[in-house]
């Protein structure tokens, strides 16, 4: 059973109230008019038997009046007194009348004296009682001037108004108890509906939608809460269509391989993508209103920002991020509105590698025309020389020949290297792979730089397993392990050694390393030897007689069989190339 | 008169601008030697001006709060690292131009090939810097620890390139000078990652309350 609460507690005190009301108003009606009937009642009554005592009084002598009185007591069923025209008390049926005062001065015996009937309800001392008169003129003895008074108890009256009274009472309190259970009832019922309606409209608050209100009877509650039902799914529509437009923009924003970041005029985050945050290395999501220096620094990307937001135009830039480890981005940034007032957004676009590929495009032009004009400017100035009068020279035309035929050689050898790469780089797939013996390739490449290894005072050392065969071309994996150890012999010092090692791995590819504990590479060249023409030491590169492409050549020969390669490297203390590639 | 808290704001906003400015000459410094651009060394020198005239404005913020505010526990931390914080960037960005000046004097020079691995060793310190800011401002003590353990490193790398270039010296005295150049540049990341380590130290003692410098045998 509910409480009964404030609402019940109004309802019942405004019937009650009303009870209130109309009690008084009852009893105030009531009780005047049942007083007024029961004296006229009672008036009239007196008056009657005042008339057959008026008569029997005629014959009377004064003398005898106190006898009369005392008789007719009983018959006229009221207190009988006889006033002198002076006002002296003549006789009296229940008091002795020497003991009474002169009564000219009460009104009833006054309008008696005066010839008329006269009626008065007035406290009697001398009975110690509340009473009604009734005194009338009489004559005794035959002459007038005489007044006959009856009085009564006005109990009479009194008794008929409380009757009233207790009746009145005795409705109220039932039309109270009425109301109190009316008021229960109503209050219950309606206090039951508003706090459906309440629950309801806190759900909608904690964006619960899914509920149904009960609309229940056809009133201003009902009518009420079907305008909550259809608030609530109209709420529900809006945010199931907010809750997908974000996501959908999560996704694009999530999906994209430009990082974006958006500012308001204060320089704080708005938002930002997650592979904004990645590349600054913040954690996701970047929490709201974050100032942006707390995740990037770069005076460079916030000068940016700040210049878009004061001038309000878009702004393109080229930036080197400090904070996304030195990766260098396109960023275009453009002035963005916001609720709150002016902001931007800065897209980033990382360009570093397309950098890297445009520098090394740039590069092999630049290398493929040098490369070609160094021995080709040799063959030329030798040339000229012999027909401008060399041929005559006995003692050098050999040597001039010669150092032609070296330089042509050279041409020849970077003409054939160039083939290689390019056919290695088209979309051909040459032949199908075949089963290949490891041991077999490392022998093939170990003969053919065995001369060159002596010659450097180099030692090799291999340790490769018989059986270890794998899915390759033989006569590029012999080329590809030919050029490592040729580098590994020639990048080495006089008393160097050179370890080639060929496994199994864990997960089922065979990994063939080439070790030097050679001159080593430094760091920053390291991400860049296997680009075509990229040489770490051009003369000693050009001195031992290599054309720049052998670790190109490497690389797109075992990523044409479906392997990868890798170098690690300490300048001063070797490399180390290892080759990865599928098991035969 | 504005809240303490927004002023305590303003300062780390003003102390991160000045880290970025830092940070940015730093890299260029190596960029420009390891491009051999002098248009990029011009630029630190220009920014030089601009990270001395933030010192100062830094400096005056943090002492007029320091005075007028009274600030308690970590607030006073935050105060008393930003001082010593600034203090160290303002000194990263005098050994940056130390650099950039060694570099101008090497780009002059023919290239030398020794075996010597300064890029690395920048790498190294410009990660220390940025990883001992970021964990200042993200409050990271992991982070900050581990910028302290990551010091030994750099020494350990400033040593070998020491020995390398003693060693290249007797073989070719002709290339003396420039070897020479080489040797400050490395001395000077050296220092640098050393300010890396103190703005780290910093970083801890705002986040925990603890002094940690001082005991580098126990961080061994």
């Amino acid at each position: 059973m509910t409480v009964p609460g404030p609402f019940f507690r109004k309802l019942l005190l405004g019937s009650l109230l009303l009870i209130l009301g109309a009690v008084i108003f009852l009893d105030a009606l009531l009780t005047r008019y049942t007083a007024q009937r029961e004296l006229r009642s009672a008036e009239a009554d007196l008056a009657a038997r005042a008339q057959i005592l008026a008569g029997e009084m005629e014959e009377l002598a004064p003398d005898q009046l106190p006898v009369w009185v005392s008789a007719a007591r009983a018959r006229a069923g009221a207190r009988l007194t006889v006033i002198a025209p002076d006002g002296r008390v003549l006789a009296d049926s229940d008091q002795r009348p020497e003991l009474m005062e002169n009564h000219a001065g009460r009104p009833e015996v006054q309008a008696a004296l005066a010839g008329r009937t006269g009626s008065a309800r007035r406290y009697s001392e001398t009975l110690d009682r509340e009473l009604l008169y009734w005194a009338l003129p009489v004559k005794v003895y035959r002459s007038p001037g005489y007044v006959l008074r009856l009085a009564i108890p006005a109990e009479h009256v009194e008794s008929a108004v409380a009757e009233v009274r207790w009746r009145i009472l005795e409705v109220s309190l039932a039309a109270a108890l009425l109301a109190l259970a009316a008021a229960f009832i109503l209050a219950r019922s309606l206090n039951s509906r508003i706090q459906q309606l309440q629950r309801f409209a806190e759900g909608l608050v904690s964006a619960r939608f899914d509920q149904e209100l009960p609309v229940g009877p056809q009133d201003e509650i009902g009518a009420l809460a079907r305008s909550l039902n259809r608030m609530a799914r109209q709420l529900r529509d809006m945010l199931e269509r907010l809750r997908l437009e974000a996501t959908r923009r999560e996704a694009i924003l999530s999906s994209m391989v430009e990082g974006v970041l958006a500012v308001n005029h204060e320089l704080c985050v708005v938002f930002c993508n997650e592979t904004f945050a990645r590349a600054v290395r913040a954690s996701y999501p970047v929490p709201e209103r974050l100032p942006v220096l707390e995740l990037v620094r770069d005076p460079v990307l916030i000068e940016a920002l700040a210049k878009v937001l004061v001038e309000n135009a878009p702004h393109q830039l080229r930036v080197q991020l400090a904070a996304a480890e030195g990766r260098t981005y396109q960023v275009h940034v453009a002035p963005l509105e916001l609720a709150g007032g002016r902001g931007a957004i800065a897209v980033l676009h990382d360009i570093t590698d397309l950098e890297r590929l445009e520098r090394v495009r740039r590069d092999f032009v630049a290398n493929v025309s040098h490369e070609l004009r160094t021995p080709l400017a040799a063959i030329q100035g030798y040339a000229e020389t012999l027909l401008s009068g060399g041929l005559e020279d006995e003692q050098n035309r050999r040597r001039f020949v010669e150092i032609i035929k070296a330089h042509a050689a050279r041409l020849n050898n970077i003409a054939s290297d160039l083939l290689a790469l390019s056919e290695l780089e088209s979309a051909d797939a040459g032949p199908p792979p075949e089963r290949v013996s490891v041991r077999d390739a490392v022998e093939a490449a170990v003969t053919a730089v065995e001369s060159e290894a002596a010659l450097r005072q180099v030692r090799i050392h291999r340790s490769v397993d018989t059986y270890l065969f794998v899915m390759a071309n033989k006569i590029r994996l012999e080329q590809v392990l030919l050029n490592l150890v040729d580098n590994a012999v020639k990048f080495n010092r006089p008393g160097g050694e050179v370890w080639i090692d060929a496994a199994r791995s864990e997960d089922g590819r065979v990994r063939i390393s080439v070790t030097d504990n050679g001159i080593g590479i430094p760091s920053s060249d390291l991400p860049r030897v296997f680009e075509r023409f990229y040489r770490v030491d051009k003369a000693r590169s050009r001195a031992a007689g290599g054309t720049g492409l052998g670790l190109s050549i490497v690389k797109h020969a075992v990523e044409r069989m479906g392997g990868s390669v890798a170098a690690e490297s300490q300048l001063g203390k070797g490399s180390k190339f290892t080759v990865t590639l599928p098991a035969g | 008169m504005r809240h303490f808290i927004e002023e305590l704001d303003d300062l780390q906003k003003e102390l991160l601008a000045m880290a970025g400015l830092v940070e940015l000459a730093v890299h260029e410094s190596v960029e420009s030697l390891v491009e051999r651009s002098p248009s990029r060394a011009q630029q630190v020198l220009v920014n030089e001006a601009r990270i001395n005239q933030m010192e100062i404005q830094i400096d005056e913020m943090a002492t007029r709060l320091l005075a007028t505010q009274q600030p308690m526990a970590r607030d006073l931390r935050f105060l008393t690292a930003a001082i010593k914080i600034n203090n160290d960037l303002e000194r990263m960005g005098d050994l940056a131009v130390n650099i950039v000046e060694r570099a101008l004097s090497l780009i002059e020079q023919p290239p030398i090939h020794p075996a010597v691995d300064i890029p690395r060793m920048a790498e190294l310190a410009e990660r220390m810097v940025h990883d001992s800011l970021d964990s200042f401002v993200r409050r990271d003590a992991e982070l900050a620890r581990n910028v302290l353990l990551s010091d030994d490193a750099v020494d350990d790398l400033r040593d070998d390139i020491y020995q390398e270039l003693i060693q290249f010296m007797q073989a070719e005295p002709d290339a003396i000078p420039r070897a020479i150049d080489l040797l400050f540049v490395a001395r000077n990341l050296e220092r640098i990652a050393d300010h890396a380590t103190n703005i780290a130290e910093d970083a801890l003692f705002v986040i925990q309350g603890v002094d940690v410098r001082h005991h580098a045998e126990e961080r061994r």
